[in-house]
């Protein structure tokens, strides 16, 4: 299974609440380096910070993380 | 709270920066004289230059481990005064490297043991003759690397009860 299949919209939903990731990374409680690799995918994030951030932003967690199209999981369940 | 996280992260990158360098330059000025005798010709000048360089390199290696025990400590301290400090400092990513970390420097350690041990075997008149001695320090770490690893990951992976 590839590691990057969580895509998420943290850089949308930052604009939209006019957040810097430095401001992010206080309200969540990491630094701002890992935010950075959240929001570039570069790091998959735990449940725990990811419900998080969706938190911070106020919208349901589909909303901030999604996993992309080319998950081998979905495409399994749906007989492909 | 903003600038303290990102403080005690640069903080944490400069002396983690000052013991890498320092530690390396000072290996480097003692296996320097080893390198040197070893291609030189005029072997009689090494010994002298050697010590000078053997004594610097000690010296520069205690400053090293002097300055980054300071550090350390004034770290420690301010992360001690803010708990909620410590875990945004340690988050998940930061510890996943940490032990990335660890486990490349677990396996140089076991590949310049055996590199060192197998080397050591080359030139060993003993064991040509099959004449085994008593096992030495790298053996040792190699046994203890071995044991603890393959101990350590069973207790880790230990199945919970099937309910």
């Amino acid at each position: 299974m590839s590691d990057n299949i969580l895509n998420n919209t943290i850089k949308v939903q930052r604009a939209k609440a006019n957040l810097t990731q430095e401001q992010l990374s206080i309200l969540v409680g990491v630094t701002r380096t890992t935010i950075n690799f959240v929001e570039r995918g570069r790091w998959v994030p735990s449940t725990v910070l990811a419900l998080k951030i969706a938190k911070v932003f106020n919208v349901p967690f589909e909303e901030v993380f999604f996993l992309d199209d080319k998950d081998p999981l979905k495409n399994f369940t749906e007989g492909k | 709270m903003a600038n303290q996280i990102e403080k005690l992260n640069r903080m944490r990158k400069y002396f983690l920066w000052g013991i890498l360098v320092g530690t390396f330059i000072s290996l480097l000025f003692l296996i320097y004289p080893t390198f040197y005798s070893f291609f030189s010709h005029d072997r009689l000048s090494i010994p002298i230059m050697g010590n000078r360089l053997f004594d610097g390199a000690l010296i520069l290696w205690l400053i090293t481990i002097l300055t980054f025990l300071a550090q350390f400590c004034l770290y420690r301290i301010k992360l001690r005064k803010k708990p909620s400090l410590q875990t945004a400092v340690y988050d998940e990513r930061i510890k996943m490297n940490w032990l990335k970390s660890y486990r490349f420097s677990f396996i140089i350690t076991v590949g310049i043991t055996i590199a060192y041990e197998i080397i050591q075997a080359l030139f060993s008149a003993e064991l040509l003759q099959f004449k085994f001695t008593l096992p030495n320090g790298p053996f040792l770490v190699l046994w203890a690397a071995i044991i603890s690893l393959a101990a350590s990951f069973l207790y880790y992976n230990r199945d919970a009860n099937n309910e």
